[in-house]
């Protein structure tokens, strides 16, 4: 109790700090167009998001993200728990995974821009490539790992392959397939702003590198802290899911 | 159905013998290097056959060119010189980035791991800051260090440092208690505790979390090339798309995926040789 | 060895694992072994002798390069519910189930409903003392508790007989002790035919009818059987315990020494 007490007290005096600080050698030393206050940027949030413009981008990027994530999650599941079940798919499918593994999923942006044009379609598209990408390989990976005893206690209680798979393999699996989608959503993340930079007319990044070029930074920062916010909260949702929901999967 | 990697007749849970004779060993591993480059060569067989029908197929060399067109465009790349140039580049930000990142990183990590005061005053900093896309600082970086290079590294060091900072943390976490006692009664002080304890048994948590963050630096050198540069792959991608050199950007896409898995084998060779004795298995 | 009332049958059998570029090591060579129905058998042997892999190809996990194996007459060919395993570790038992649902695990399989399986689980549980633990979740139990869940799991699919790959191992000595009393008297109430793996002298003698000594590996085989007659329950204490302790250990203790020997040729 006392040292939580203490944790957040300190942490609460840290950010306060970095606050003051950040305010002050803003206003003494710099330019608003360099280093912005917080003062001056909390404002600025305040009169962009009276114009409505505010909501709306942060609702294009949360849409994009949202899509693509629940899409790309039951995909790349589904891939995945198949991939890793499947000796001769695995045999054959293993090495180019491994390979396309290396391709940042930001890099897929010039040929879906090509092929889907500059449409929502094309950030769907590249979303959920980039989460089915990161859940298939921990699925997968997660398939592989199952204890063989648990396999094996199963198999001589009776249970048929399609049994084992259902109850065993699936559930034994799902703290990576949890995993997965983490690390899913965190890449879609930095991939829509990318996205967003190049291909786009609302949403964060739009909002974040088009203030650079009117050279409204506090815009930008407002830009960049909601992006925090926003990988904060969804981070933190997907924590209560799965406390609430999964929290039995979370025991190995 | 077939279940996942059990009882498949040949499959050693435990060799108990003991290790064979270097030489046999030897033997051994090459045979296995060898079944597995059989196996990739045929896997890329494989792919490579299907991209060719599927391109043959659309019959669009704009849309979706075929490998032999690819290949082609690659060898243009090469004997102009801009392939190499690229490549170069790219992995020149990545390097410097990386390497002051994964420094910088261990360092703070290390140390919230070990003083709560620490911990405590950067925790809700760091929990918020490291949500944030790298990418999205673009703009700010190049207000304050130029269009130059010094930008780009700036960015690959923000993609690192968190990475490999919540590593540390995690690795000073999971030291064993009984191996800091039996230090304290083998009559370690604190310094020569977190020289000879802590830091050797965080040390394979630092090195996975560098291996992670090199995917991570990977990501945002192209996307800042895509954004705002003159050179390197993510350049090369996205620039293509001008020209609709698409070819192109499959070879920028195809070397990306090379020189990412080049660099991951050659870390994991230089910290297995290195610094074996403090990976994990 | 009176084949006429044997019930479980090794004819014979050989195993070896191929490891990768290293070619064939046998681990069994003409394993020959025949258990009655009812009876509790105890495979004892130094480590890494091929007594759990005996075990692990009478469950059907794995199949012999030669040989038959056999249960009433038919030949294992795959794993089934007539041979339930018990595991030396925790790791067979499903921690996103509770003690109770992992109990219900084969039932559920068999398309028992789940009123049903239900109460034969409770009752199970109850049998192995585990009365109002059934709502916890493997992680929230100790490991001798783990175990009961096991040996629970085993029971209520009725199957006649148990294979228990060395179960005991990982407990402290008191727990082991309290669940060695324990399964003697559940044996006698059951009536399953037991082949149990273990490496502990003491427990061998505690729990068998008869004790197979295994010679060590590689190729290994059985080397000895003896008849346990002693009358239950069994005291360490007792002299008859310690002179059958004294013979077996000396049995043992030259198959170790090979091993020993062995070892510190290849070092």
């Amino acid at each position: 109790m006392n040292t939580r007490y203490r944790t957040w007290t300190r942490g609460a005096l840290s950010v306060v700090a970095t606050l003051i600080l950040w305010e002050a050698v803003a206003r003494l030393f710099f330019v608003p167009a360099v280093l912005p206050a917080p003062s001056a940027i909390i404002r600025e949030m305040i009169t962009y998001a009276a114009t409505g413009r505010l909501g709306f981008d942060v609702l294009m990027s949360v849409q994009r993200v949202a899509v693509g994530f629940f899409a790309g999650s039951a995909l790349g599941a589904v891939l995945g728990l198949l991939l890793g079940s499947q000796t001769y798919a695995r045999w054959l499918l293993d090495p180019p995974l491994q390979f396309f593994r290396f391709i940042p999923p930001i890099a897929w942006l010039t040929p879906v821009l090509i092929w889907f044009g500059i449409g929502e379609n094309g950030k769907y598209v590249l979303i959920t490539y980039t989460t089915t990408f990161m859940v298939m390989i921990n699925t997968y990976a997660g398939v592989v790992a199952v204890q063989r005893n648990r396999l094996r206690a199963a198999r001589c209680l009776g249970a048929s392959p399609l049994q084992v798979f259902l109850h065993v393999i699936v559930p034994s699996t799902m703290p990576f397939i949890l995993t997965g989608m983490q690390i899913g959503m965190a890449n879609s993340l930095q991939t829509v702003i990318v996205a967003e930079m190049l291909a786009a007319n609302e949403g964060l990044g739009h909002l974040i590198i088009s203030s650079r070029v009117t050279l409204a930074t506090e815009l930008a920062y407002v830009g960049i802290f909601l992006l925090g916010v926003l990988g904060l909260l969804s981070d933190a949702a997907f924590r209560k899911f799965i406390a609430q929901f999964a929290w039995r999967y979370r025991f190995n | 159905m077939t279940l996942a990697a059990e009882d498949r007749p040949g499959r050693v849970t435990a060799v108990r013998q003991g290790q064979p004779p270097s030489s046999r060993r030897w033997l051994t591993q090459s045979r296995a290097a060898f079944s597995l480059i059989c196996r990739y060569a045929i896997a890329a067989a494989a792919i490579t056959g299907a991209w060719y029908v599927a391109s043959e197929q659309f019959d669009s060399p704009i849309l979706f060119p075929g490998p032999l067109k690819t290949l082609d465009k690659a060898i243009e790349l090469v004997s102009e010189g801009r392939l190499q140039a690229d490549i170069l580049a790219s992995l020149q930000r990545i390097f410097a980035g990386f390497l002051i990142g994964s420094l910088v990183g261990s360092v703070i990590g290390l140390a919230m791991g070990s003083f709560r005061l620490v911990a405590d005053v950067l925790q809700p900093l760091v929990n918020f800051v490291r949500f944030i896309a790298p990418i999205a600082w673009i703009g700010t970086v190049m207000v304050w260090f130029g269009l130059g290079e010094i930008s780009k590294v700036a960015l690959i060091i923000y993609a690192t440092v968190f990475v490999v900072m919540l590593s540390a943390i995690a690795g000073v976490a999971s030291v064993h208690r009984n191996k800091i006692r039996a230090a304290q009664c083998l009559g370690s002080t604190p310094r020569q505790i977190f020289v000879w304890v802590t830091f050797p048994a965080a040390l394979s948590f630092i090195l996975t979390g560098m291996r992670m963050a090199m995917m991570n630096a990977f990501m945002t050198v192209v996307s800042a090339e895509m954004i705002a540069a003159e050179s390197g792959l993510g350049y090369l991608i996205y620039n293509s798309r001008q020209w609709m050199e698409t070819d192109a950007i499959f070879v920028g896409m195809l070397t990306l995926g090379v020189v990412g898995l080049l660099t991951d084998r050659l870390f994991v060779l230089l910290t297995r040789t290195a610094l074996r004795r403090f990976s994990l298995q | 060895m009176a084949s006429a009332h044997s019930y479980i049958s090794f004819r014979g059998v050989d195993f070896q694992y191929t490891s990768q570029g290293k070619g064939p090591t046998w681990i069994l060579k003409d394993l020959n072994l025949e258990i009655a129905r009812g009876e509790f058998y105890v495979l004892l042997g130094p480590s890494g002798c091929g007594k759990t892999t005996a075990l692990t190809l009478l469950a059907g996990f794995e199949h012999q390069a030669a040989g038959a194996i056999s249960v009433d007459g038919r030949p294992v060919t795959k794993p089934g519910v007539d041979r339930v395993v018990i595991f030396q570790g925790d790791d067979s038992l499903y921690g996103w189930l509770t003690a109770q649902e992992n109990v219900e695990f084969g039932l559920k399989m068999a398309g028992m409903p789940a009123g049903e399986r239900r109460d034969k689980a409770l009752r199970q549980l109850e049998f192995v003392g585990l009365k109002g633990q059934g709502h916890k979740f493997p992680s929230q139990l100790s490991g001798g508790m783990k175990q009961r869940i096991q040996i629970a799991r085993a029971l209520v699919c009725d199957s006649p007989i148990l294979l228990m790959d060395e179960p005991f191992a990982a407990l402290d000595a008191q727990t082991r002790a309290v669940l060695q009393d324990e399964l003697t008297a559940i044996q006698r109430k059951i009536e399953s035919t037991v082949l149990f793996i273990t490496h502990d002298i003491g427990e061998a003698i505690i729990l068998a009818d008869r004790i197979g000594i295994m010679r060590s590996g590689p190729a290994s085989s059985l080397k000895e059987e003896i008849k346990i007659d002693l009358p239950r329950p069994r005291r360490r204490g007792d002299p008859a315990f310690g002179a059958l302790y004294d013979r077996i250990h000396a049995t043992l203790s030259e198959e170790v020494d090979k091993v020993m020997r062995r070892e510190q040729a290849a070092a």
